[in-house]
């Protein structure tokens, strides 16, 4: 092996061409774990934070914010929240410098801390007591359980159901509030009804679906 | 036994109990978890609930980076000027606007010409080493300047761009500072 690399370089030098060195190392400085599987964008992201943290919250950003919205939003049901999380947790990835000490995939690890701060949201917002402990970022470096992946997935199923079976008009008057952000006036109006009506409908929609999440915690 | 088609079917919720502890039991290799939260990530762009304005957001996004970075103190100083369109200036830029016109006049009449100043193009990377000793290498499309006559008393470099400081303690342990050009 060595003598093959002092015969490229004699070549090389024969020709009167330079190989720079350091195009020929690549050095990984923040590895990912088990990349047997290669995932091209992944270990192409670690190359940009080690050039240019920036770019690389950019990248990471556009690839996958438009879908931690979209999953963060089945569970606590408001764009706006969404988008909150979401955005404290790209935030929190900048400021911390998260890139450099995760070992499974970044898109893994997005995902799960946004399930976990939606759960976090969902719990403050019901007073229900915890069954699960949440973890914190610091804390993500541990291996994550099956079963509390697929408890995250079953309680999207019944948040879902549970907003899919609230009655009709008190359904739409969730959704516009919730969903859309629209303020309980605007949907008054929308809807030709009176304010209290919709405030009820509110409500109404809240307390089943505490009830909903309460009842197999 | 597990495919793709299956976890979009079990994102969906379509899934029997027996595909569930297929895939439970399945999750206990961290590979597995990789593969499930990038398939997760595709189903969501596939069947999104909804469709937010990425490009707003990263705008967004950058700013609150730019502005915790200013927060700190850090050797690898980056001025404020690298501006794309998608930058939130907010309530700060007229203000800055004022201060700049202000500011941009004392630099005219004072101290242009004993400016010493340093230019690097696209490309370029300059090792540069200073009167007092501290060296720094200023990278491309970066422009740096200080003032030749007073640079002893007051270490003070004006930057636009970006460049890497290596400082010299001095004996009267003088404070190093590095201002944007454009100050806002």
């Amino acid at each position: 092996m060595d003598q093959e690399n002092s015969q490229n370089i004699k070549t090389t030098e024969k020709e009167g061409l330079i190989n720079h060195p350091s195009s020929l190392v690549f050095i990984e400085k923040f590895p990912l774990k088990n990349s047997d599987e290669i995932d091209e964008f992944e270990i192409l992201i670690r190359k940009k934070f080690e050039v240019d943290p920036t770019e690389g919250c950019t990248l990471l950003f556009r690839k996958y914010y438009a879908g931690l919205c979209s999953h963060a939003v089945r569970f606590v049901y408001s764009k706006e929240i969404a988008e909150d999380i979401v955005g404290d947790l790209f935030l929190d990835f900048w400021k911390n410098q998260r890139f450099e000490k995760i070992k499974v995939s970044y898109g893994a690890y997005l995902f799960r801390t946004v399930r976990n701060r939606c759960l976090n949201h969902i719990k403050s917002n019901l007073n229900a007591p915890s069954k699960n402990s949440l973890k914190d970022s610091d804390e993500i470096q541990e291996p994550e359980l099956p079963e509390d992946i697929i408890y995250m997935d079953e309680l999207l199923q019944r948040i879902n159901f549970a907003v899919n079976d609230l009655p009709p008009v008190c359904r739409k008057v969730f959704l516009l509030n919730r969903f859309e952000g629209k303020k309980q006036k605007e949907i008054a109006q929308e809807l030709g009804l009176s304010l209290r009506t919709i405030e009820a409908h509110i409500y109404k929609a809240l307390q089943l679906l505490k009830s909903t999440l309460k009842e197999k915690e | 036994m597990i495919t793709k088609g299956l976890l979009f079917e079990y994102f969906a919720g379509n899934s029997t109990a027996l595909q569930r502890r297929m895939i439970e039991t399945w999750l206990e290799n961290e590979k597995s978890r990789n593969q499930y939260y990038e398939w997760l990530a595709e189903w969501e762009q596939v069947y999104p609930q909804y469709l937010p304005n990425v490009e707003i957001k990263l705008g967004e996004y950058l700013f609150q980076m730019d502005e915790s970075n200013n927060s700190k103190i850090s050797v690898a100083y980056k001025s404020n000027k690298k501006v794309s369109s998608q930058r939130f200036p907010k309530i700060g830029y007229a203000a800055g606007i004022i201060l700049f016109i202000s500011f941009s006049f004392y630099l005219l009449t004072f101290t242009n010409l004993l400016n010493k100043k340093i230019t690097t193009n696209f490309g370029e990377i300059k090792e540069i080493t200073l009167p007092d000793g501290s060296e720094l290498t200023l990278y491309s499309n970066s422009r740096l300047s200080w003032n030749r006559l007073n640079f002893k008393n007051r270490r003070i470099v004006q930057l636009d761009g970006e460049a890497n400081f290596k400082i010299k303690h001095n004996a009267k342990a003088t404070k190093f500072k590095v201002q944007s050009m454009n100050e806002v």
